[in-house]
């Protein structure tokens, strides 16, 4: 394995010109990493700088969401045999330069790797709050109904995957926010999944996708993928 | 009038067949099966043996339920349809980023080799 033959991959939706940002900033991180950027039917369609290296762009017409730009950044992997595959958001938020920590974490032997926000909890608007209790509960059911060992932060999207965590998640049809499914899958799978420290950047350009109606059908998606699992058990059980 | 509506519908069903908008599928049968009801169900007898067939006191709702339980399998079976479409587009979208990606990496394998 190589720790420089990675993709970054960076979902963008309506996010503008911070991509191009994002994109200087990944080269100066380090010039052999690929960066993948995936449009995701924006208003405004990406337009790179000339001087990016290593950049590939796929521009779809309409919005599929996360989970189908996921799908097509896990086989873009494949397919090219990158050793890892890293998944930022197009914000800004995450860390850049906590790449290289997610990629030695990989090289340690985990098949997954993802980014837990240590500052994710802070902040006093009722949406904030909310997000709060949200993620706790993700956490609390998490950690009793898949396994004590799951990471914290279940919808943190700063992720690494290496070529067979890829491999499982490509026969998967991933749905819009699939960061908890994700996470989930592959430690039910028994795959090797671990978690390193973020600190997360307050949020400068744009606005989050996640409203409050989005935010709603994301909690129920997690609670239909937990009874699904839950039940999943309870029949292997009975067949036992 | 109730023959009529039933005549009408029917009419209607069979224009849509006709200028193929709808196709002949597992769903066709259902309607067909929903459209004969409604003609079966204008015979009193009919009515009677189904509501005996089902132990139902109250004849007419013999229909009513039998009509929600067609109902019931066409919304089903378009619900199957819908995700198996769903599932071909995702794989059809997937399919056609990658062949653009993979055009951009033949590109720039290109002009490496042009530069060299």
């Amino acid at each position: 394995m190589n720790k420089n033959n990675v993709v970054v991959m960076i979902p963008s939706y309506n996010e503008g010109d911070i991509i191009n940002l994002i994109c200087d900033n990944i080269n100066k991180l380090n010039p052999l990493y690929t960066i993948l950027v995936l449009d995701d039917g924006s208003k405004n369609v990406f337009k790179p700088k000339k001087k990016i290296k290593n950049l590939y762009i796929y521009n779809s017409k309409i919005n599929y969401g996360l989970g189908v730009t996921t799908n097509i950044a896990i086989n873009f992997m494949l397919k090219n045999k990158f050793d890892f595959l890293v998944r930022i958001d197009g914000d800004n938020q995450h860390p850049i330069d906590c790449i290289p920590k997610l990629i030695e974490k990989m090289m340690d032997g985990s098949d997954f790797c993802v980014g837990t926000r240590v500052n994710a909890e802070i902040g006093v608007t009722i949406r904030q709050k909310l997000n709060k209790y949200i993620k706790r509960y993700f956490n609390f059911m998490g950690k009793i109904l898949i396994s004590r060992d799951i990471p914290s932060d279940l919808s943190s999207g700063f992720m690494a995957f290496n070529q067979k965590s890829a491999m499982y998640l490509s026969s998967q049809v991933l749905d819009r926010y699939p960061e908890p499914e994700i996470i989930m899958l592959l430690t039910i799978k028994k795959f090797n999944v671990n978690e390193i420290m973020i600190e997360q950047f307050p949020r400068k350009f744009g606005v989050s996708s996640i409203k409050y109606f989005r935010g709603v059908l994301l909690v129920y998606k997690f609670n239909v993928f937990l009874l699904n699992n839950f039940l999943s058990k309870v029949i292997k059980l009975c067949k036992l | 009038m109730q023959t009529l509506v039933i005549i009408f519908l029917s009419i209607g069903f069979f224009i849509l067949l006709w200028k193929k908008l709808i196709h002949i599928d597992i769903s066709f049968f259902l309607f067909l099966a929903l459209i004969f009801l409604g003609f079966f169900s204008l015979n009193d007898t009919f009515v009677s043996f189904i509501a005996d067939l089902f132990s139902i006191k109250y004849e007419p709702i013999a229909i009513v339920f039998l009509t929600i339980f067609i109902l019931l399998c066409i919304n089903i079976t378009l619900l199957i349809f819908i995700t198996k479409i769903n599932l071909k587009h995702i794989a059809l979208v997937k399919k056609v980023a990658a062949i653009e990606l993979e055009q951009q990496k033949n590109e720039e394998i290109n002009k490496n080799d042009i530069n060299n």
